[in-house]
């Protein structure tokens, strides 16, 4: 008798155990099918404001984002290969207009969301308070790859424009992108160099910045596009409309762009 | 798929050196081989481990400190700057100071075999006939380790060639001066030139696998003239 009742109650417990992890799963299961999660391929220049972007809108909506870092070029021989993100924002205006061309990304989602501005920096007090005069006194320039990087490209027109690039030639050194120019500068192998305004202001470091007359270069805009991939079109479009909503903008331009609907 | 002005130039640069690298190693690595193979001393193993950091070290690591190291404020820096040699960074010298502790185990370590492989009793037979110290390492262990010699000036050069991540770091990617061939891959790559990357890639995967054939069968090759010869 006594061993029958001492089963009844065990076996009750566990069912009652058995239904709170039920009740449990469903619950888990049914809050992850509710918030879903959207992955963002991003231009390694944008790191630190999209990394505050994100967090917004995920506390905004619920949503959570999943970030993906690389040059433009990575990310974009990324997607010609099926990697499953649903929004790319790229450091140029091509790489998305190429990937619309080849039906990968949706052509009415194509969208400029930042405008990048071009400095000049140097660890070192710059020697005159003319951009002419600085570079010519300069020992060795850093500047992005001009084939690449729009900042790169940017730096060559602005030298084209000053008629100097023949002049300088010889001490321009290159890095592979952005980033790589400013660790040229940083280590002061490269007395100055064309860097990016969102480095100097996200990395705050000593030195002397000069910002390069918006008229020197053309527009660096960049672009985002949502894949054809995606599975989460709405999420991705909701997401790109947040990016451009003008609050946003504000806080894109504390990070030393130019806001893009100005 | 054709290759441009531009590909050849980083083809010659890059074949360039690699051999000053292999040609310099070559002489640097013997002693540091020798002494290596004979040596008692407890710094052996520090040594030992030295030479083979670069085997497990991301060559980004070593590109970066050579950029703080030879900089203008870094202390090699300075010293050069002081003696009148201007900035490593950016020019092919550096390259080649660069790709020399890149590859240094790539020399050392067949060198080092082959000079431990021969053991003693060559020497010291030579050495009961009064062969002098100097005469027994040229006319003795240099002709037994040849084959060591040999595996280290290919995979020296091979691994020069195939160097990416510190060029990457120091190099500053200047025509006819720093732009190698995997440079120029990662740049065709990066601006979506995808047919020209395909023909330097495809040029670099043939010549490694020919270097590696090469290697391979003549150690094979090696191995059996030794055996009939009654060395080994």
């Amino acid at each position: 008798m006594q061993s029958k009742a001492s089963k009844e109650t065990k076996s009750r417990f566990l069912f009652r155990h058995l239904a709170t992890l039920f009740s449990l799963f469903f619950i888990f299961t049914s809050t992850s099918s509710l918030a879903a999660e959207l992955n963002l391929a991003v231009a390694s220049n944008f790191i630190s404001p999209i990394k505050q972007l994100a967090a917004d809108f995920e506390q905004e909506t619920g949503h959570s984002i999943q970030l993906s870092f690389g040059s433009s070029g990575k990310l974009f021989a990324q997607i010609n290969n099926q990697a499953p993100y649903d929004i790319f924002l790229s450091a140029d205006t091509t790489k998305p207009k190429a990937l619309i061309k080849k039906q990968l990304a949706l052509p009415d989602s194509f969208q400029v969301y930042a405008r990048g501005q071009l400095a000049l920096w140097s660890l070192k007090p710059l020697n005159s308070s003319d951009l002419k005069q600085v570079l010519l006194n300069s020992r060795r320039i850093a500047i992005a790859n001009p084939k690449l990087a729009p900042y790169g490209k940017a730096a060559k027109e602005t030298l084209q424009n000053l008629t100097v690039w023949d002049v300088l030639k010889k001490k321009i050194v290159q890095g592979e992108n952005i980033g790589q120019t400013y660790q040229f500068v940083y280590s002061q192998n490269a007395d100055i160099g064309f860097v990016a305004f969102s480095q100097v202001l996200a990395t705050n470091p000593q030195g002397w910045t000069m910002p390069i007359p918006r008229s020197l270069y053309s527009e660096i805009n960049q672009a985002a596009v949502i894949l054809t991939r995606s599975k989460r079109i709405e999420l991705a479009q909701s997401f790109m409309a947040f990016l451009i909503r003008p609050d946003t903008q504000d806080k894109i331009a504390t990070f030393g762009y130019a806001s893009e609907l100005e | 798929m054709t290759l441009s002005s531009e590909d050849i130039t980083a083809i010659w640069l890059t074949l360039k050196l690699a051999t000053v690298v292999t040609l310099l190693l070559i002489i640097i690595s013997t002693p540091i081989a020798w002494w290596l193979a004979r040596t008692k001393s407890w710094l052996k193993g520090p040594i030992n481990a030295i030479v083979a950091m670069p085997l497990v070290l991301p060559p980004t690591v070593l590109g970066f400190y050579l950029l703080i190291f030879l900089g203008p404020e870094g202390p090699a820096g300075k010293l050069l700057h002081n003696l009148g040699v201007s900035p490593l960074p950016f020019s092919f010298s550096g390259l080649v100071i660069a790709s020399m502790f890149y590859s240094l185990p790539f020399v050392v370590q067949p060198i080092q075999n082959a000079f431990i492989a021969m053991g003693d009793k060559p020497l010291e037979a030579a050495a009961t006939l009064r062969s002098s110290p100097w005469d027994r390492f040229f006319h003795i262990a240099i002709p037994l380790a040849k084959p060591g010699y040999i595996s280290a000036a290919i995979l020296g050069f091979a691994h020069t060639v195939g160097e990416f991540g510190v060029v990457l770091m120091i190099g500053g990617n200047i025509s006819n001066e720093t732009r190698v061939i995997s440079i120029q891959i990662y740049d065709h790559v990066e601006a979506l030139e995808y047919d020209q990357a395909h023909a330097l890639s495809l040029l670099m995967i043939g010549f490694a696998f020919i270097v590696l054939a090469f290697l391979y069968s003549s150690k094979k090759q090696q191995k059996n003239k030794a055996m009939s010869d009654g060395v080994l």
